[in-house]
């Protein structure tokens, strides 16, 4: 079962991640701690760290990922379109820009006002696009939509750009949240993030049956009984759903969404339940190897995890976009 | 097609002419800028800026633009108020901790992106630009009125205070200014009690991980000169801060004072300094549990810097030891 | 495909003969009026209000000094600097999209931006010394942008789509790099790079307008030479190798002339979002026919470029927003416009 084998990496590299930290808790530390040993010195700190610190951090990395490479997945299949993603559609801009307004406006300062606003940001980002994509018409070229992303991401930026201006605080704070790091992540944080995502995950599996006769296009589901028009509706809220909570949560990850589902491709393409399920699952596991090295590389400091994945992500979708089968695949 | 064409074009082509109508129409003679006089009150003098330009300045100027941080700070701290001034760092006016001297000066616009508008309009005769400048700004501006570098990027706040003294002709004011600052230091020190043993921390807070100022930044240089100690893992040269740090490395911002700098305004900055004492990570350090954790305010704390930021930095220090007691 | 062109009129000399697109040169010439107008009104209004007749006095030398100073200082070389950005803009966005058929080919989606950016900040960073000649150095950025892009892409592929998504990836990877360094790097320096990286066009003037509209005439002189061949394109590269054009030799020249306008482009006051993606498509819109011509596009860049300029100097004096900022906030919405009203013509 291939999916079992994701599954078990996935589990290991969640326990490799366990022991490598930026500050002196290294594995061989964890192991010993883990394997009573009773003279351990500072044990208090080693403690401290993996539970408060590591624990909800890969938690935290584990539930994002999901998120991003679910979304990523659902959007690919409703617009049938591979270039579909969080980041290039400007959902992930309208959830910073939530946040950012949240922050500046009306004072959202805890875990869960945060993610109100990022997903009342995502909603609004995706709404829009799929509004002005549809514009076009049931015909519309999978290029109308990436074009309207654009667009609409080109605004939440300038929004976004034109509300730092105004106040460094915000500037500041946003700088580096914007990078997309699971730091400074807080075990506080990961109920209100299950209780958003959860919601997403379920509307997902909702849709299941319903994106995989859209794969037929929309007279074909029709005519079997499927309602193009509700998946699609169920699919949005979820994606919003998603993205927001995860945005809340860790900032911005570009490329998640793009590079899980086409890993996901490889392992699972024909069917749609296991194919999503698959995405959240790389997801996941790229999200828990980008933080770990973000802890790692540049001791005592810690790296952006985003930029991490950009790094990883980048040269595989210029590596898959250069084999030729993909190709084909591509010029929908 | 051929028609709408053309009537784009009609109408674009009337929407023109008929907006720049009116606004000739509504500004036909009140037309705001004066025209500069010309040096016409002759005195002057040439003097040799920070850069090494030689510049030839008024012997009394009247309306002295200030363009950096430093340079505002510096004319203040000397008992100028210049004409105009850029906006603090990401801020939409002058830097909140100079308060009301700033009263009665006109905002030329963002930090290093002024607007030579309105510096035609305010028609200055001396303009001081210390730190960065854009090039093509700088010779834009040597235009309108002598430009004086005063100080280099990089620079302390005695070097701008020196470079802005000697384009005033205030070198008395500044001797003045730095024996009110040493006499303050004193006052600190026995405030502090014994500093020299004491090691100190300054920090930016930000809930994804602190980040610690570099050993040659404003703010170190100012608790140097009280005669606090820098912690070893934070004896890195540079004048700004570090990266973020790590909250599982968190120990190199121990120390016995810890200073943590927030730039937000008073309500947020108190729920900032909350949610760094309840991270279980800070709660372990020696500087929560048996030394001192002080809030100030990092517009002044972890920016470049000033002769009157240095002076509140002494005050904010003063307090926190006598609160402390 | 435009219905005009069968009854456009034809030159015919003893050496060429070449086709005179009647209605393009109808817009351009509207388009350069507009670009008139829009450059009179940012002479004339800012934080100081001018009226036309003073404008005119100052341009001809004999109105106050105050005033031209101003205006031939200070105002007239900024917008002169923003008009060429804008149009060699436009004009490498105009040829990306051309060649590949697609609307989304535009220098900043491949990484052009990135790349130059990160010149920019490996000169601050390593070389502060040459830090004068940033402007130098942000072309050269943008041009290995566009040959690690054709490198790694070794070809366009139908509908660019390839192209496409290689530079999105490149673009991301640029990006992920340029935050590291900017992360990492002194502040001091990082002041001189963000400022540039906002895209703002203060302090610019006659010293970058020159050499880049000497650049974007070139490209121009060069481009209309391959217009035929481009035009072929659309028809599709089997067919255009068919008519005997020589594929892959108009490809590689029109690449690179998009490299070098968009390096230009970018090189004047920093990157600018989305100039180059819609000024081609906001000029096939009001064309009507997705058939380009590359002069109309260089001058609704322009005209973009110099009215985000002049939007972003009066819209919240003295802060001054910048050109960037406006251009990609206003783009934005002309994109999302268009796209809402489709017209059935031109994608």
């Amino acid at each position: 079962m291939r999916i079992g084998a994701v599954i078990l990496v996935l589990l290991a590299f969640v326990l490799l991640s366990f022991g490598f930290g930026s500050g002196e808790v290294s594995p061989v530390v964890v192991l010993r701690y883990l394997f009573g040993a009773t003279e351990l010195p500072d044990r208090e700190h080693v403690e401290m760290v993996l539970w408060s610190l590591r624990l909800p951090r890969i938690l935290g990395a584990v539930l994002v990922g999901a998120c991003f490479g679910l979304a990523g997945a659902l959007l690919q299949t409703i617009t049938r379109n591979r270039l579909a993603e969080t980041d290039l559609l400007g959902i992930n801009g309208g959830a910073a820009l939530g946040v950012v307004a949240g922050m500046a406006y009306v004072g959202a300062a805890t875990a869960t006002e945060h993610m109100l606003a990022a997903f009342v940001g995502a909603l609004g980002g995706t709404l829009a696009v799929v509004v002005v994509a549809r514009r076009g018409g049931e015909t519309s070229s999978p290029l109308r939509l990436i074009l309207a992303g654009l667009a609409i991401a080109s605004v939440f930026q300038g929004v976004l750009g034109f509300i730092l201006l105004e106040d460094q605080n915000h500037l500041d704070r946003y700088r580096f949240w914007v990078l997309g790091s699971l730091a400074g992540v807080r075990t506080s944080q990961l109920a209100p993030a299950l209780a958003g995502a959860v919601p997403g995950w379920v509307l997902a599996v909702a849709t299941v049956r319903g994106c995989a006769a859209l794969n037929l296009g929309d007279e074909i589901a029709e005519n079997l009984g499927h309602r193009p028009g509700r998946t699609r509706l169920l699919a949005v809220l979820s994606v919003a759903l998603l993205t927001g909570t995860a945005v809340s949560l860790s900032g911005p990850v570009v490329l998640l969404g793009l590079v899980a589902p086409y890993a996901a491709r490889h392992v699972e393409r024909d069917r749609m339940g296991r194919f999503l399920l698959c995405s959240a699952l790389f997801g996941s596991g790229v999200l828990v190897v980008a933080d770990t090295l973000c802890r790692t590389i540049v001791r005592p400091y810690e790296a952006p995890a985003s930029v991490l994945v950009a790094l990883v992500g980048a040269p595989l979708l210029i590596h898959i976009a250069r084999s030729p089968r993909p190709l084909a695949a591509l010029d929908r | 097609m051929k028609n709408s064409l053309s009537l784009f074009i009609r109408t674009t082509v009337a929407a023109f002419a008929a907006a720049v109508l009116l606004f000739s129409a509504g500004c036909g003679d009140a037309s705001r800028t004066a025209a500069p006089s010309v040096s016409e009150t002759g005195a002057t003098r040439t003097i040799s800026d920070a850069l090494g330009n030689d510049v030839t300045i008024p012997v009394r100027p009247e309306r002295v633009l200030a363009l950096s941080e430093a340079d505002l700070d510096a004319m203040l701290a000397l008992g100028v108020t210049p004409a105009g001034a850029c906006a603090g760092r990401g801020q939409a006016s002058f830097p909140r901790y100079l308060g009301e001297e700033t009263a009665g000066m006109t905002l030329l616009g963002a930090l290093y992106r002024p607007s030579v508008d309105r510096i035609l309009q305010v028609d200055p005769d001396l303009i001081l630009a210390g730190g960065w400048l854009d090039a093509g700004l700088e010779e834009q501006l040597r235009r309108i009125a002598p430009v004086v570098r005063t100080h280099a990027t990089g620079d302390g706040w005695r070097d701008a205070l020196r470079g802005v003294a000697s384009a005033l002709d205030r070198e008395a004011e500044a001797k003045a200014f730095l024996s009110r600052y040493d006499g303050r230091l004193e006052a600190v020190r026995a405030a502090v009690g014994a500093p020299g043993e004491l090691e100190a921390s300054v920090v930016r807070w930000n809930p994804k991980g602190p980040a610690f100022m570099y050993a040659d930044s404003f703010s170190r240089g100012v608790l140097n000169d009280i005669g606090f100690r820098v912690p070893e893992a934070q004896q890195v040269p540079g004048p700004a801060h570090s990266p973020v740090l790590s909250f599982e490395s968190l120990d190199q911002i121990d120390a016995d004072w810890l200073f943590l700098g927030t730039l937000s305004g008073e309500g947020e900055a108190a729920k900032t300094l909350e949610h760094a004492l309840s991270h279980p990570a800070f709660a372990r350090l020696r500087a929560a549990t048996e030394g001192r954790v002080v809030r100030v305010d990092g517009s002044v704390w972890t920016s470049a810097g000033g002769p009157l930021a240095a002076l509140k930095i002494l005050e904010d220090v003063e307090e926190a030891a006598r609160n402390g007691e | 495909m435009s219905d005009s062109f069968v009854t456009d009129p034809v030159v015919r000399t003893r050496f060429c003969s070449f086709r005179l697109p009647r209605r393009a040169m109808e817009l351009n010439l509207a388009l350069m009026a507009v670009m008139g107008g829009v450059l009179l009104c940012s002479l004339a209004l800012g934080e100081t209000r001018l009226a036309p007749g003073e404008v005119w006095a100052a341009l001809t030398g004999a109105g106050e000094v105050g005033h031209g100073l101003l205006v031939n200082a200070i105002r007239l070389p900024r917008s002169c600097a923003a008009l060429t950005a804008g149009a060699a803009l436009g004009l490498a966005g105009a040829l990306l999209q051309t060649l590949t058929r697609n609307r989304l080919a535009s220098p900043e989606v491949l990484g052009v931006n990135d790349g130059g950016l990160m010149a920019v900040m490996i000169v601050v960073l390593f070389l502060p010394s040459a830090s004068s000649a940033l402007w130098m150095v942000s072309a050269g950025g943008a041009y290995l942008a566009f040959l690690l892009l054709m490198v790694f892409s070794r070809d366009i592929g139908a509908h660019g789509h390839r192209f496409l998504v290689i530079g999105i990836g490149l673009s991301q990877l640029l990006r992920a790099v340029n935050e590291l360094m900017l992360s990492a790097g002194q502040l001091q320096h990082v002041t001189a790079v963000y400022v540039w990286s906002v895209g703002s066009f203060v302090g610019r003037g006659y010293a970058e307008a020159l050499p880049v509209s000497a650049g974007v005439l070139f490209c121009l002189g060069w481009s209309w030479r391959l217009q035929r061949d481009i035009d072929l394109f659309s028809y599709g590269e089997a067919t255009a190798a068919g008519v005997g054009v020589r594929t892959t030799s108009v490809k590689i020249q029109t690449v690179l002339l998009a490299a070098v306008s968009a390096g230009l482009g970018i090189s004047v006051g920093g990157p600018l979002a989305f100039v180059a993606l819609a000024a081609p498509v906001a000029y096939a819109r009001l064309l009507g026919s997705p058939r380009l011509s590359l002069l109309g596009a260089a001058l609704c860049g322009g005209g973009m470029t110099l009215t985000g300029d002049w939007v972003g100097r009066i819209l919240l004096a003295p802060i001054e927003l910048p050109a960037g900022l406006v251009c990609r906030t206003l783009g934005g919405l002309f994109l999302l416009w268009l796209l809402v009203h489709p017209k059935g013509r031109g994608r």
